[in-house]
């Protein structure tokens, strides 16, 4: 038991540290490469909380969508960033009053499961007692999305001469990606996982079938704008449901309340995966001209 | 006992491979060598330890250790993939810039950013 307490200590630990280091560093390589370190380790501590869900979805945005997008950044050549030092006043209130509505919320939302249509805490109150939130969030990703392809529509383009080796990774990985994506969206409501957290794992597959010349994985232009957005099209359709049948907006009946959230959140799913390989691929989109010289010049 | 015996020795032959790795990635001059240290660490440091779960997981409990074991091989194979696909990809990457000159002041240039 001691055991544990002492890598609790020590990871919790390294996480403030790392934390730290990304955040007052003024190399831009340095503060990447802290950050992604700050993933890794957060997933741990994540796991080590019981949540694998959050620490696969952690895993999968913060080390791999984000990291890429951050190494990406680093490519472009800038000055090392201003750091500017100031008094982290409005942080340590917003801790505050996190911890201090998440010890009075926690056991309430605990308390009510049995009325959201799903049995697991996390998944009821992140699509049922809270989905205003989840809507809202989803929506900003989606816009986010729509930018970035209307941005980078040009720019995105599918893959073309890929050698062998990527070839042979794709019909590994991507076959894997799907299972794993979708049994974790199943399992959301009676165990950790859910829309978020396959989203990822789909994104991923998503920018990995895009980088290996999978057809039909490259989400652009008006197409890849519906789909992303389908999700919250849904998702308004369900929150419509309730004044109709003269409830309130998003309220949901328990007794159709799981099969609902199941759908939305499958449409969901493919919704935020859609959104987030949107995003990566039109920010990695500018150096797609000196990429493809590159791979030439790997395999000639 | 015995068991416990091997798992240990199994877990720190395979946390060797992994310091010895992070040592070379930290030591070595170049790209291709410091590769070829990390991709040791990922094939054989993370194989031992797969190794020594499967065999305290089965040696705990055979009914589900066995299905823990095939998850583990799962991600042992996994890694390996990954891990080669990647070496080959980052050093193709790099005989690139090294083939063609604008590049490689390119990345001259972005080492600058890299200084205090």
């Amino acid at each position: 038991m001691n055991a544990w307490v002492i890598l609790d200590a020590v990871l919790v630990g390294a996480v403030v540290l790392v934390a730290a280091v990304a955040v007052l560093v003024r190399s831009r390589a340095a503060a990447t490469s802290a950050f992604l370190v700050f993933g890794i380790l957060l997933a741990l501590l994540w796991a080590r909380l019981q949540a694998p869900d959050v620490a696969m979805a952690e895993a999968a945005l913060g080390g791999g969508v984000a990291g890429a997008l951050l190494a990406d950044a680093l490519e472009r050549r800038r000055p090392p960033r201003p750091v500017r030092r100031r008094a982290p006043v409005p942080l340590i209130l917003a801790i505050a009053a996190g911890a201090a509505s998440a010890a009075e919320l926690g056991p309430l939302a605990r308390d009510n499961v049995a009325d959201s249509g799903v049995s697991h805490p996390i998944t009821a109150v992140l699509l049922n007692f809270r989905s205003l939130d989840t809507l809202l969030e989803i929506a900003v990703v989606v816009i986010a999305a729509v930018g970035a392809g209307a941005i980078a529509r040009e720019r995105v383009q599918p893959e073309r001469g890929i050698d062998p080796i990527r070839r042979a990774l794709a019909s590994i990985l991507i076959p894997i990606l799907l299972l794993l994506s979708g049994w974790i969206l199943a399992a959301g409501s009676t165990q950790p996982g859910g829309a978020f957290q396959a989203g990822a794992v789909l994104a991923a597959a998503l920018i990995i079938g895009h980088l290996c010349g999978v057809p039909f994985t490259t989400p652009r232009g008006r197409g890849g704008a519906a789909l992303a957005g389908i999700g919250v099209l849904c998702f308004v359709v369900l929150g419509v449901v309730g004044p109709a049948t003269g409830g309130v907006w998003l309220q949901l009946d328990p007794a159709w309340a799981g099969a609902a959230i199941l759908a939305v959140e499958a449409v969901l799913t493919i919704g935020i995966a859609v959104a987030l390989a949107m995003i990566s691929l039109a920010a990695g989109s500018r150096d797609a001209s000196r990429r493809d010289d590159a791979s030439r010049g790997a395999t000639p | 006992m015995i068991v416990d015996v091997v798992v240990i020795a199994l877990l720190l032959a395979g946390t060797a491979f992994f310091v010895a790795g992070t040592v070379g990635l930290l030591r070595f001059p170049d790209l291709p060598t410091r590769l070829h240290a990390v991709a040791k660490a990922d094939n054989l440091g993370l194989g031992l330890i797969v190794v020594a779960l499967i065999i305290d997981e089965i040696a705990r409990d055979p009914a589900p250790g066995a299905g823990i074991a095939l998850k583990l091989l799962l991600v042992w194979t996994l890694a390996l993939v990954g891990t080669a696909a990647n070496s080959h990809l980052l050093a193709g990457h790099a005989r690139a810039d090294e083939t063609a000159p604008e590049r490689a002041a390119d990345a001259t240039v972005d080492r600058e950013d890299e200084a205090p």
